[in-house]
């Protein structure tokens, strides 16, 4: 049996549970929470504005370390006898820059870009050309060609190294450097002599 | 904000017993839930967030309000008059109503809040526990002892009995 008491206060819970029904919010009220929302959003936190700065160092960064290619290595020219096992003649010592009728000659061109290889004898004929010669060589990172001296006189070994492609040998001596010139090329020359 | 602000508003509202004060502290509690969105953990339901944001706000507004009139014009309980008492024994909606308000804003602040979190808005003790950092045991004692503190307040203001 439920006592006056209970049912007082059941009257007075259920009184509670409808307590403010006839209540709205005042029209508008959301918009108003927008408004004063506008100000907050505005001060945000100092790495909300750093945010695009480091966006764009980041990216920078990447383009400068994964996206950009490596530094380019300097041109260089090696020349070497290629059959070290050949013996040279006892009669003379070889000097350092001067090579045997016979001898294979083994040339490197390392480094730069788009590069060119032009061996010309006496500032008059072209011996060899790469990398169009068929005995050209492509490497990781340069051109090499081996060639067997034929002739003696004073050899002149042409590294070009262009941004474009060097200009074609015509085997005019003057024609060609004056070619080089012209592309703003500075070569790296190799002199070596065949008494 | 669509689905909770008439809740949190009559929460409010009831709580404060100031149509203006409510509708400041209801836009307080968004503003306060939108900015904190970022750090709300999921362990309760949104709706108990904002409740325990309202709750809070509400407490703290009343704070203030009893402040300032304590320094200005005294205790304004006093002044609210009784509804008239009726003839009869029996009490009407209306009248249970306004002398339920009348005696709500008798009450601690606290034991209001947990009055209407537990009927007017149906929350769990568990749920309320939550919010307001206490123990359900703790709320539920309050809740027993206020009924009865009502029902008497009723009583007395009315005449009549619930």
């Amino acid at each position: 049996m439920t006592e006056p008491g209970d049912q007082g206060e059941a009257r007075i819970e259920a009184a509670l549970s409808r307590l403010g029904a006839e209540h709205e919010p005042p029209p508008g009220w959301e918009a108003r929470v927008l408004a004063a929302l506008g100000p907050e959003r505005r001060r945000r936190p100092w790495w909300v504005f750093a945010a695009p700065g480091l966006a764009v160092a980041v990216s920078a960064a990447i383009v400068v370390l994964v996206v950009r290619p490596p530094k380019q290595r300097e041109l260089e020219v090696a020349v070497r006898r290629k059959d070290l096992h050949q013996p040279l003649p006892v009669t003379r010592s070889a000097q350092p820059d001067e090579y045997q009728i016979g001898e294979t000659i083994q040339v490197t061109v390392s480094g730069g870009a788009h590069r060119a290889l032009w061996v010309y004898r006496d500032d008059r004929e072209l011996v060899i050309a790469c990398p169009r010669a068929p005995a050209c060589q492509s490497l990781d990172d340069g051109i090499s060609v081996d060639f067997v001296l034929k002739t003696v006189g004073e050899y002149k070994v042409f590294a070009l190294s262009a941004n474009a492609s060097p200009p074609e040998p015509s085997g005019n001596y003057d024609a060609d450097t004056a070619a080089i010139m012209r592309a703003r090329i500075e070569p790296q020359v190799r002199k070596f002599h065949v008494p | 904000m669509q689905r909770h602000g008439t809740a949190v508003y009559r929460y409010c509202r009831e709580a404060l017993r100031d149509a203006a004060l409510a509708e400041d502290v209801q836009q307080q509690v968004f503003i306060a839930a939108f900015r904190d969105l970022p750090r709300f953990s999921q362990r309760s339901s949104v709706r108990t967030w904002l409740f325990a944001i309202a709750r809070h706000r509400a407490l703290d507004a009343a704070k203030s309000r009893r402040r300032a009139r304590s320094r200005v014009e005294g205790d304004d309980a006093t002044s609210v008059p009784d509804p008239a008492p009726s003839p009869s024994d029996s009490l009407d909606d209306a009248r249970l109503r306004e002398a339920l308000r009348l005696c709500l804003g008798e009450l601690n602040p606290r034991v209001l809040s947990a009055l209407l979190l537990r009927f007017q808005q149906g929350f769990t003790f568990e749920d309320m526990a939550a919010m307001c950092r206490e123990k359900p045991g703790t709320l539920q004692a309050q809740v027993t002892r206020a009924l009865p503190v009502l029902r008497t307040c009723i009583e007395r203001r009315t005449g009549a009995v619930p």
